[in-house]
């Protein structure tokens, strides 16, 4: 059994030295990660469903349990709402918990614990107690898992006061996200894109620890602004490369927080452009990418060019079949469309 | 019901129905982890049994055989709903001992018997066993809440269960033992008269929280938390 002291509260300096600069994962990154904070800290333990024998339902704790044994890489049975609330449980009895849902559309049995007890009880409580838990979740489609493992409900949890909601879409940031995550006093949920656990990459240096409060401009540009996050971020980086061929360049923003949204970065690059494309695959009604072209009119209307475009999922249960699923999500040449809209909107 | 003191390890009440039962079983897997000789009790009713996330705390904490005291305060209305229209098995301890945790029914208008089976089940506990049930018979003699206009039961049976109150009872039987005087249950409802009333009124004394406290406390203040390493 792991006994970890109040001592464990000193955390060891961070691992990883060795995969830094080399090939690897998303899904690599993300258990170095997991192994990191496994070690730097008794406090942090990992709880889900097939997370130990199994492995991860997305490999992503395979071999951890080998590593950490059974009581830090914890099988929960399926009861998404009891091993979440138990999470904020041992969060407030001083642990670091690492919850797993294995896809959003099942967190949903688990949203009276992250809203009612999680996001809640700091502010109920008077100060009293903060909840410092970390749910992951898989989001997304693309995988052909149909509609009751593929939707994008990142939003949903964008929407509550007291959470943080992270989405890394990029290996660095599977890398550095959880450590700065386990060391905020307060409930994150990192959702991590489907399509994204095979993206191959080299790891940067210092990608051990990275910023869970800011977007970063993964691509710069001067003539439309283009703003995603998490499993779009790909496609829309391939939409701006098309877009580049024609005269085009686009600034292609990566959110990486959804809660709370960056405003200063997401309203310099308006300012600077004119013009905004927003690209979401989640529903577009009442989305977060409803709320970010709410927050461009409030703060910047006068800054726009053209009216703002939305590429977002079709408003469909997501479909099985291969067509199917990939007409109900944005494709690189809607989002090129749409950025062609703004940049000529009389044309 | 929202109230909360970590210093006393009171970790709230829960106005969802059964979701403070899985922070219960989370409290309690910390102190299992630490190897800390805690006991969590978790205290609910009658419809907190019909929750699904009952089963799931029960199911979970007696797999990981985690210290929690489930306590079940079976007052045979889930607000309005009588137990055996809620309940397909109204035997409440049966229900709990199917998930491999002793589970114990007793007659909770008898304060001896409630103190004796808690203490029984948290040695047991203790033992390192895994959790225990303790289903308290009890009964509810106000209606659930200032606006229910107490329609679903009957007059007759709230009088009939008020001949069992515990407080009355208890005091007899100590004074019919020789451990307690009449001039001491007299002095003890004055104390404690005096100290509600003095809880009022320090309440209606104390200002109101400012305005710009409102949205203190949404988030833990956090300089160091998410910025550029």
């Amino acid at each position: 059994m792991t006994k970890p002291t109040a001592a464990a509260t000193a955390a060891a300096p961070a691992t990883g030295a060795a995969t830094e600069g080399l090939q690897t994962t998303y899904r690599e990154a993300l258990r170095e990660a997991h192994r990191d904070a496994l070690t730097r800290d008794p406090r942090v333990f990992l709880m889900g469903e097939d997370v130990g024998r199994y492995g991860g339902c997305f490999a992503v704790s395979l071999g951890l349990l080998e590593e950490f044994g059974p009581e830090r890489i914890r099988d929960a049975p399926l009861s998404e709402s009891g091993f979440t609330g138990a999470g904020i449980g041992a969060a407030l009895g001083g642990m670091r918990p690492i919850v797993e849902i294995m896809t959003v559309n099942f967190s949903l049995l688990a949203m009276d614990q992250i809203l009612n007890n999680a996001a809640t009880l700091l502010h109920m409580s008077g100060g009293q107690l903060p909840v410092p838990l970390v749910v992951r979740m898989t989001t997304g489609a693309g995988r052909q898992l149909a509609a009751q493992h593929s939707h994008s409900l990142e939003g949903w949890y964008a929407h509550i006061p007291g959470l943080r909601v992270l989405a890394p879409a990029t290996i660095e940031d599977a890398r550095g996200m959880l450590w700065p995550a386990l060391q905020d006093p307060d409930p994150v949920l990192i959702f991590e894109h489907s399509s994204l656990y095979n993206l191959t990459g080299t790891l940067p240096a210092g990608a051990a620890q990275v910023d869970i409060a800011r977007a970063a401009v993964r691509r710069p540009g001067t003539d439309v602004t283009m703003i995603t996050y998490g499993g779009s971020l790909g496609k829309v980086l391939t939409a701006a490369q098309t877009l580049a061929e024609e005269g085009i360049q686009a600034e292609v923003i990566d959110l990486r927080v959804l809660r709370p949204l960056d405003d200063e970065i997401i309203l310099a690059s308006v300012r600077s452009t004119h013009r905004v494309v927003i690209i979401d695959e989640a529903w577009r009604t009442g989305s977060l990418s409803a709320e970010i072209a709410a927050r461009i009119a409030e703060q910047a209307f006068y800054d726009l060019d053209a009216p703002i475009e939305r590429v977002c999922g079709a408003e469909v249960p997501t479909p099985y079949a291969k067509h199917l699923e990939d007409a109900a999500l944005p494709q690189p040449a809607d989002i090129v469309a749409a950025a062609r809209r703004a940049v000529a909107p009389n044309e | 019901m929202h109230l909360f003191d970590a210093s006393r390890r009171f970790y709230g009440g829960n106005a969802i129905v059964a979701g403070g039962l899985p922070v219960a079983v989370g409290l309690a897997l910390a102190d299992h982890m630490n190897a800390r000789p805690n006991v969590t009790a978790c205290i609910f009713g009658d419809g907190a049994m019909a929750e699904g996330e009952f089963h799931e705390s029960a199911n979970l904490a007696a797999l990981w055989k985690l210290p929690v005291l489930f306590c079940c305060e079976n007052n045979r209305y889930a607000m309005g709903t009588a137990l055996a229209r809620e309940h397909a098995q109204t035997d409440l301890a049966t229900r709990a001992a199917s998930y491999g945790m002793i589970a114990w029914a007793v007659d909770g208008m008898d304060v001896e018997a409630v103190a004796e089976a808690t203490r029984r089940a948290v040695d047991e506990i203790r033992g390192g066993g895994g959790p225990c049930f303790l289903e308290l018979r009890t009964y509810r003699f106000r209606a659930h809440s200032m606006y229910d206009p107490d329609r679903y039961r009957e007059k007759s049976e709230i009088e009939q269960w008020k001949q069992s109150d515990p407080i009355p009872a208890l005091a007899g039987r100590l004074q019919s033992r020789g451990t307690l005087t009449d001039a001491d249950v007299g002095r003890w409802a004055a104390e404690i008269e005096a100290e509600i009333k003095a809880a009022i009124a320090a309440a209606g004394e104390a200002g109101l929280e400012p305005v710009a406290d409102l949205t203190r406390f949404v988030t833990s203040p956090q300089d160091s938390v998410g910025g550029p390493t």
